[in-house]
């Protein structure tokens, strides 16, 4: 039989002994507990973080889209009106490498194709309106020359004469500019002329301008007869027209303007023509020679030309394109005003026989060409032979008479006062007669 | 004149006299015969002034027939002639012709032919 105590002791360790493994276990498990706890809680703060991450996406991208809305797109819209606006660029940089970038990118070029292409669609419907109210203008207007040249040729009665002339000049201002206009907007220059001389364009062209009297023109051309064909006789005309119109409006009424013509050592014939204006601005010349150049052509809008639209260096740009001549006008002119240059090549002259078409009377005469200077040679016989000991003497140059065969040979009257006031005396009393009332007539 | 025919003018008529349609002086006829003095040109005259002043060097012509050389109309041509004529350059001179010079009294037309000759002249006028 065990004794209590034993029991007791034996009952005492067992339920130690379990309370110690007991303890471990909790323990384990309160490791195990607290483990969990630390990934779960780790789990919660990562999930937390991509959330904010997310949060800060959404908001970066609204951001965005706002910035898009609010500054991009009307940047662009201005930009794409004048090119000194700048285009805003993102407004996250973060986003810059991100593949959502060359979608905002790509919504700022639809947007600017669509721009441009309906631009290009309106200024065409403009173009074709105006070009073809010009075009009938221009029409009536040459049909009103006509008139108005049969008018003049008909009647000599001075009055007339004079208001003819003036609706003549109207009139042929009225038809460069809706010419200039029509051809800016695509348009041929109008009729085609047979080929007509260099020297007559100059002065046809000068013809059609208000204050074309500042304008003078000398020609330095070897051959008088030379002419443009017909195909690029108007268009060149209408060229010289606008150089030339720029030249009378950047100087001074009181200036004149020269249009000079030479014949170059290649065969091309060149008009020059200086003005002593203002002269133009570095920018000026840059804008000029982008509306003369040929590439551009097809890029110069209606509505780029200003308002009111500066039309006469975008047709002289149409016209070089479509005809072949050439046209700077990037020279600095003597005077500190502007020079343009109009070449002609040789492929677009000819000659003309000026005896079976003269040339006009108006058209301006041909330079004597330069001739060594001639020096008189008095033969007199009490002349010494030069033998090098005599120095140099200035002779008066005889006064040379031009040979006058068909005046009938009249010898001088001889002046006698006597005579002359017997003469005007009995001149006076035959006015008073005449001039006096028939009385004596009536008296009879 | 077979270029005005075949289109339009490339030189207007008023560039000729710049714009002035009155001649300075009313006497002057279409059918007077004008004459170069021989002054020369001055340089504010335009290529027709030296043009017409050079033709009539040769020798007189009226002012018809000057406008019809130069292929410039008649006003036109009358409006410039008395310019030159107010700067010395041209003078109206009465035509002579031999026939009618003092000393050739001997074969001097008939009292007749000069008649017929005014008539035709009045006719062409009034046509």
């Amino acid at each position: 039989m065990t004794s209590i105590p034993e029991t007791a002791a034996v009952m005492l360790g067992a339920t130690t002994a379990a309370g110690a493994v007991a303890t471990a276990l909790l323990a384990r498990s309160r490791r195990a507990l607290v483990a969990r706890s630390t990934v779960q809680s780790e789990a919660l703060n990562a999930s937390q973080k991509r959330e904010q991450a997310l949060q800060d996406q959404i908001q970066q991208f609204g951001d965005e889209l706002q910035h898009l809305v609010a500054n991009r797109l009307p940047g662009l819209a201005l930009n794409l009106v004048s090119a000194h606006h700048p285009i805003p660029g993102l407004k996250h940089e973060a986003l810059a490498g991100t593949v959502y970038a060359p979608l905002y990118e790509a919504v700022l070029g639809h947007y600017s194709d669509t721009v441009a292409k309906e631009r290009r669609r309106i200024d065409a419907s403009a173009r074709a309106a105006l070009r073809g109210a010009c075009q009938d203008i221009q029409a009536l207007s040459y049909r009103l020359q006509t008139q108005v040249e049969g008018l003049q040729s008909d009647f000599d009665d001075p009055r007339l004469l004079d208001s003819l002339f003036k609706v003549d000049h109207l009139n042929e201002q009225a038809i460069r500019l809706v010419q200039k206009a029509a051809i800016v907007c695509g348009a041929w220059p109008g009729h085609v002329r047979p080929d007509t001389y260099v020297v007559e364009i100059v002065s046809g062209a000068s013809s059609r301008l208000h204050g074309y009297e500042r304008i003078k023109i000398s020609s330095r051309l070897l051959d008088s007869n030379l002419a443009v064909v017909g195909r690029a006789a108007e268009p060149i005309a209408v060229a010289l027209t606008e150089l030339m119109a720029n030249a009378l409006e950047h100087s001074r009424d009181d200036l004149a303007v020269e249009a000079g013509l030479i014949q170059t050592g290649n065969g091309s014939v060149c008009v020059i023509i200086d003005d002593a204006g203002t002269g133009m601005s570095a920018e000026a010349v840059r804008r000029g020679v982008r509306l003369l150049s040929v590439e551009e052509q097809q890029d110069t809008l209606l509505t780029e030309l200003g308002d009111p639209p500066a039309l006469g260096l975008a047709a002289i740009g149409r016209l070089v394109a479509d005809h072949g001549f050439q046209v700077s006008i990037d020279q600095v002119s003597p005077y500190n005003g502007v020079r343009a240059v109009l070449t002609i090549p040789p492929h677009l002259l000819t000659t003309i026989d000026e005896e079976k078409e003269p040339i006009s009377a108006m058209a301006p005469l041909p330079a004597a060409p330069p001739a060594a200077p001639q020096w008189p040679t008095p033969a007199g016989p009490d002349r010494t032979p030069d033998d090098g000991s005599d120095l140099p003497q200035r002779h008066r140059r005889a006064r040379t008479e031009p040979a006058r065969s068909d005046a009938p040979d009249v010898a001088p009257r001889e002046l006698n006062p006597e005579t002359a006031r017997d003469t005007w005396s009995q001149f006076q009393a035959g006015l008073a007669a005449g001039l006096a009332p028939n009385d004596s007539k009536e008296d009879q | 004149m077979s270029r005005s025919s075949q289109g339009r003018r490339m030189i207007p008529s008023y560039l000729a006299t710049r714009g002035i349609g009155t001649p300075t002086r009313n006497t002057l006829h279409s059918l007077m015969a004008v004459v170069a003095t021989g002054l020369p040109p001055a340089p504010h005259h335009t290529p027709v002034h030296q043009r017409i002043i050079s033709l009539l060097t040769g020798g007189a012509l009226t002012v018809s027939e000057t406008a019809a050389y130069l292929r410039l109309q008649t006003s036109v041509c009358k409006v410039l002639v008395s310019q030159l004529i107010d700067g010395g350059h041209l003078q109206v001179r009465v035509p002579a012709p031999t026939a009618l010079l003092p000393d050739a009294g001997a074969d001097r037309p008939s009292k007749e032919l000069l008649e017929e000759v005014l008539s035709g002249l009045r006719a062409l006028r009034q046509h």
